[in-house]
């Protein structure tokens, strides 16, 4: 109950906040440019603009969520209330995730586009919405300016983008399967590529187990820069 | 072994990447140009993988990625901007000699200054494309005050940095124009001119075909941005 009015107070921050209408405005344009582009390109573009951007929205916005609500000595007062951290935490990746889902459906509903493994596209989307989301929380946590979150973010955040070659067909390797966005852009292109049942088994354990590590690291940064300020 | 030199430069390298921004405001524009350096290499390899070959979009390509740093240096100096406001700052300053006007004038010159100078530096330093270098100076002055537009976009309609993350999405929308301009082939892709970069585009294709509707992009282009950067202006100038 607790959590589901933190999900709803942080989805109504959000909406304050313009976050709504710059989706919607997002969402259309996006629309309008895979019906515009020729049938072949459809899918691929699809799986670009949930990679780079719609999944993606949680780690762009939370470093200056974050920000702002240090700045207002927000999470010390919220945490003399019940709220657990992990609480706080799940309110902002679940958000998030609402966002993304929302503008996800609307664009392929928009854009005509469907297919028989829905259902691995559904969880890679989901996991990779919350995976993305948790990496911000990592950097948000520590970041001094909303400048410093992205230099900090960014940085590794293109590191682990580097699988984007391998989808491009421009370069692969194995080492690529140890980074999430290996597996998130294997479930994000099911809808276009026929991929192994093992490759697509793989993606979603990898994406389990990242989702897994990430919710510790970030647990224990917001525990000892967030709510245990030195 | 440790020479005075390099631990001097050690010592610059560590101030340097300690403010962060700065690696940002570096980095970003650096990559680009390697990027573009880069780019007969890579429309080679397409070619080469693909079959298709990406030369006829190399006026496009370099036009809109000239453009980048611009948007990059708007979007670092508008969050600067907003996390300054956020934290009372701008209000400080605007009771110095300085006042409100001193500050912006001083946070939106730096990112003009940069944006122009990086904008010749990536089409010189590159020479991807042939640009008259009078043509270059007029396009690099719309770049400089669609730096600034960016930067204002940012701040003046927002309360905070939160909000402002939302308008800098909003803001990649005005690039929009380039693409239009170069593949909407009908006289429809003129209801995108009151987008800044609408004119930029247009300059880039008139300068290369030495069409004399260049002259029109430059002064009307650059009137375009005058007006928006002043609106933009006074509506950040009512609201602090």
């Amino acid at each position: 109950m607790r959590l589901l009015a933190a999900v709803a107070q942080d989805i109504r921050f959000q909406f304050r906040h313009g976050f709504y209408y710059a989706y919607l405005v997002l969402t259309v344009l996006y629309i309008i440019t895979l019906r515009l582009l020729p049938e072949s390109l459809v899918h691929p573009a699809l799986t670009l603009i949930l990679f780079t951007d719609i999944c993606a929205l949680g780690f762009f916005f939370i470093g200056a969520i974050v920000l702002l609500e240090r700045g207002q000595n927000l999470p010390q007062s919220l945490f003399v209330t019940p709220l657990r951290l992990h609480e706080y935490l799940l309110a902002k990746i679940f958000s998030f995730l609402f966002l993304s889902i929302a503008s996800a459906f609307l664009i392929m509903l928009g854009a005509f586009v469907g297919g028989q493994d829905l259902i691995w596209f559904i969880f890679g989307a989901i996991m990779s919405t919350l995976i993305y989301t948790l990496f911000g929380l990592v950097f948000a946590a520590r970041a001094r300016h909303v400048n410093d979150y992205f230099v900090k973010a960014l940085g590794i955040g293109l590191l682990i983008s580097l699988p984007i070659f391998a989808y491009l067909r421009l370069f692969d390797t194995p080492l690529f399967y140890v980074f999430p966005t290996r597996a998130t852009l294997i479930l994000l292109d099911v809808l276009n590529v026929d991929y192994s049942i093992s490759e697509k088994l793989f993606s979603v354990v990898s994406l389990v187990i990242w989702f897994f590590i990430l919710s510790g690291i970030t647990y224990q940064r917001f525990d000892k820069h967030v709510r245990h300020p030195a | 072994m440790k020479t005075p030199v390099t631990a001097l430069a050690r010592g610059d390298l560590k101030l340097i990447v300690r403010d962060s921004t700065l690696v940002m405001a570096v980095f970003g524009p650096l990559a680009i140009t390697i990027l573009l350096f880069f780019l007969p290499s890579i429309e080679a390899l397409i070619l080469i993988k693909f079959g298709f070959d990406p030369g006829p979009f190399r006026l496009f390509i370099v036009s809109f990625l000239s453009l980048i740093p611009g948007m990059l240096f708007a979007m670092i100096y508008g969050f600067i901007v907003l996390d300054e406001r956020d934290e009372e700052v701008i209000d400080f300053i605007s009771i110095t000699p300085l006042r409100k006007e001193g500050y912006l004038t001083y946070k939106l010159i730096m990112p003009m200054l940069l944006s122009a100078g990086f904008f010749l530096f990536i089409i010189y330093a590159t020479s991807l494309v042939r640009l008259n270098p009078i043509h270059a100076m007029g396009i690099a002055i719309m770049v400089a005050i669609e730096t600034a537009i960016g930067t204002l976009f940012l701040v003046a309609f927002s309360e905070n940095k939160v909000e402002g993350l939302a308008f800098s999405k909003v803001l990649g929308i005005m690039y929009l124009a380039i693409p239009l301009v170069f593949f909407w082939n009908s006289s429809w892709h003129w209801i995108s001119a009151f987008l800044p970069p609408f004119w930029i585009a247009k300059a880039f294709i008139h300068s290369q075909t030495s069409s004399i509707w260049i002259w029109g992009d430059l002064v009307l282009g650059t009137a375009v941005h005058l007006v928006i950067l002043q609106y933009f202006l006074q509506v950040f100038l009512r609201k602090q």
